[in-house]
């Protein structure tokens, strides 16, 4: 579903971020990223979303080469890709029907589908007793189910997490990161970056990858199941990148 | 269709959400407006007024000396035959040497001892009509002195008709310019407004597009909002003209009395308040389109 091959992004500021980063997200995997602040996380995310385009390297993301992606054909990609991250992000002085809603505006739904669509969500999250309420009156945990909801509205087939929990206690952490196993349960690739040893520990992720120095290494091959030390490299994306250019 | 009904909720949201900000665009896109509406008003009141001018104006046909009654009746016809003629009269020597003695008033002694023959017979002929064909008929009678025999001078008052038709389309055309000038500066005025808007909304922006909103999805509110204060801006300049016509054709009605026929004053008609209306849109969706264009910084 996601696919680096090589990647590798700076800035003149910070200097290399990101070097030759390769990573393959299979469909439905449940990837958690871990690493410091600073460590890059976000900068990755923002490559697979197409906000930044990478200084080398081949980006694949649900089939598509973002390399060779038109200017215009980038919105469209992004309606595959839910994104939550650690400030919510919410429409400030909106309701909650209205910021779950704007994803589903925007691909053209309305009227009745919109209605339904937005209850099923919110229903999912748990806030189906609030639709009217303002975003700014809610906790942050009902905050950031919020933003799943309307990163989950659109149906997209990859979820990204950025942070989504660095502003919650560990009740609203606990939610979050259920709601994040339940996308996976119905089918979404996740992938989760966090700096937070409590988070690792709790999702259910199929892989954990630690961000230092820009490269990416195998953690554990599930939550909980830390590796003596790191794994081998994964060069399986180097391979796929000599079949596919 | 829904989409569109959408977009016209978040551009009524916009205009809300800075009242000062858009009071001060409209105020000063309306008060730019009433200046390009006042300097067409004028020019087309100053229009219909040598239009009603023109209608009643008096041409003197003057003949030769001695000319045979027959030509005479020939001429008689042939001005009466020329379109916007309402009325010939014939003014005999004597005719003309009492109305020249009136005229003089306390110096009319000075000419009292001329011989009336000094005087030529001419015909008096008052012209009615529009604009065109009064001009039309000064024209033709205008040639009648070369080519017809018998004829000797037309006089005429068709330069001061050219001089105001040269001052009607010397309004117009600053009007023009002045418009030109005007429409880019509410343009202006609008984009800023916008402008202000859009970086404003930066973070919204961004979330919108990072859920996939084209650029056109972004942008339509926009211009939507850079219309509406465009279109809402040149209502109330029409609505603030109206209300000064009204003010000054009284004023004016007062200083003038009759002499100025205050009936033939009137507002600009609905065709061209319709077009200033959607000359205000365009300019504020063209403001507002430069205010979002692709590259803006939000």
């Amino acid at each position: 579903m996601i696919r680096l091959f090589g990647v590798s992004k700076g800035y003149p500021s910070r200097g290399p971020v990101l070097r030759r980063l390769d990573l393959h997200v299979a469909r439905g995997e449940y990837l958690i990223i871990c690493g410091a602040s600073g460590a890059g996380k976000t900068t990755l995310m923002r490559i697979v979303t197409a906000a930044e385009r990478p200084d080398a390297g081949q980006v694949m993301v649900a089939g598509r080469n973002l390399a060779k992606l038109k200017r215009s054909a980038i919105p469209y990609l992004r309606r595959n890709i839910g994104v939550i991250f650690q400030d919510f992000k919410l429409l400030g002085g909106s309701t909650v029907t209205e910021n779950v809603a704007l994803p589903l505006r925007i691909c053209g739904i309305h009227g009745r589908t919109l209605r339904d669509r937005v209850e099923e969500v919110l229903e999912l999250v748990g806030l189906e007793d609030k639709p009217f309420a303002r975003c700014e009156e809610l906790s942050g945990g009902e905050q950031q189910r919020v933003a799943l909801a309307r990163a989950l509205a659109s149906e997209p087939v990859i979820l990204l997490a950025d942070e989504p929990t660095g502003n919650l206690d560990p009740e609203a952490t606990a939610q979050v990161l259920g709601l994040l196993d339940l996308a996976r349960d119905r089918g979404l690739t996740v992938v989760l970056a966090t700096h937070d040893p409590q988070v690792i520990g709790a999702g259910q992720a199929d892989r954990v990858l630690e961000m230092t120095e820009g490269k990416l290494e195998t953690r554990a091959l599930r939550s909980g199941v830390w590796l003596e030390r790191p794994e081998e490299p994964d060069t399986r994306g180097e391979r796929e990148m000599s079949l596919i250019l | 269709m829904f989409t569109f009904g959408y977009h016209v909720k978040r551009a009524l949201v916009g205009v809300r959400s800075r009242p000062w900000a858009q009071v001060l665009t409209l105020g000063s896109v309306a008060l730019a407006m009433v200046l390009v509406g006042s300097v067409l008003l004028i020019a087309q009141n100053l229009s219909r007024l040598t239009d009603d001018w023109g209608s009643g104006a008096t041409v003197a046909v003057d003949l030769a000396e001695a000319v045979p009654p027959a030509d005479v009746a020939r001429i008689r016809q042939a001005l009466k035959e020329t379109p916007g003629v309402r009325r010939v009269t014939w003014v005999s020597p004597a005719q003309a040497k009492s109305r020249l003695l009136r005229g003089l008033g306390p110096d009319a002694r000075l000419v009292a001892e001329v011989d009336e023959s000094f005087l030529p017979a001419s015909f008096e002929v008052v012209l009615g009509g529009d604009r065109s064909t009064v001009l039309a008929a000064q024209r033709r009678m205008t040639r009648m002195a070369k080519v017809v025999p018998g004829v000797e001078s037309v006089r005429t008052v068709e330069t001061w008709f050219h001089r105001l038709g040269r001052l009607v389309t010397g309004i117009r055309m600053a009007g023009l310019g002045l418009g030109l000038l005007v429409l880019f500066a509410c343009g202006y005025i609008i984009m800023s407004t916008v402008r202000l808007r859009f970086v404003d909304r930066r973070q919204e922006l961004q979330i919108m597009r990072l859920m996939g909103a084209t650029e056109r999805f972004i942008r339509t509110p926009f211009l939507m909002e850079g219309a509406l204060l465009g279109l809402v801006g040149a209502a109330l300049a029409t609505g603030m003209l109206y209300g000064l016509f009204l003010l000054l054709g009284s004023r004016i009605h007062s200083l003038f009395g009759t002499s100025v026929s205050v009936s033939k004053l009137g507002f600009l008609p609905l065709s061209q308040v319709a077009y200033g209306l959607g000359v205000g849109a365009l300019c504020g969706l063209l403001g507002s389109w430069f205010a979002t264009r692709s590259g803006a910084d939000a």
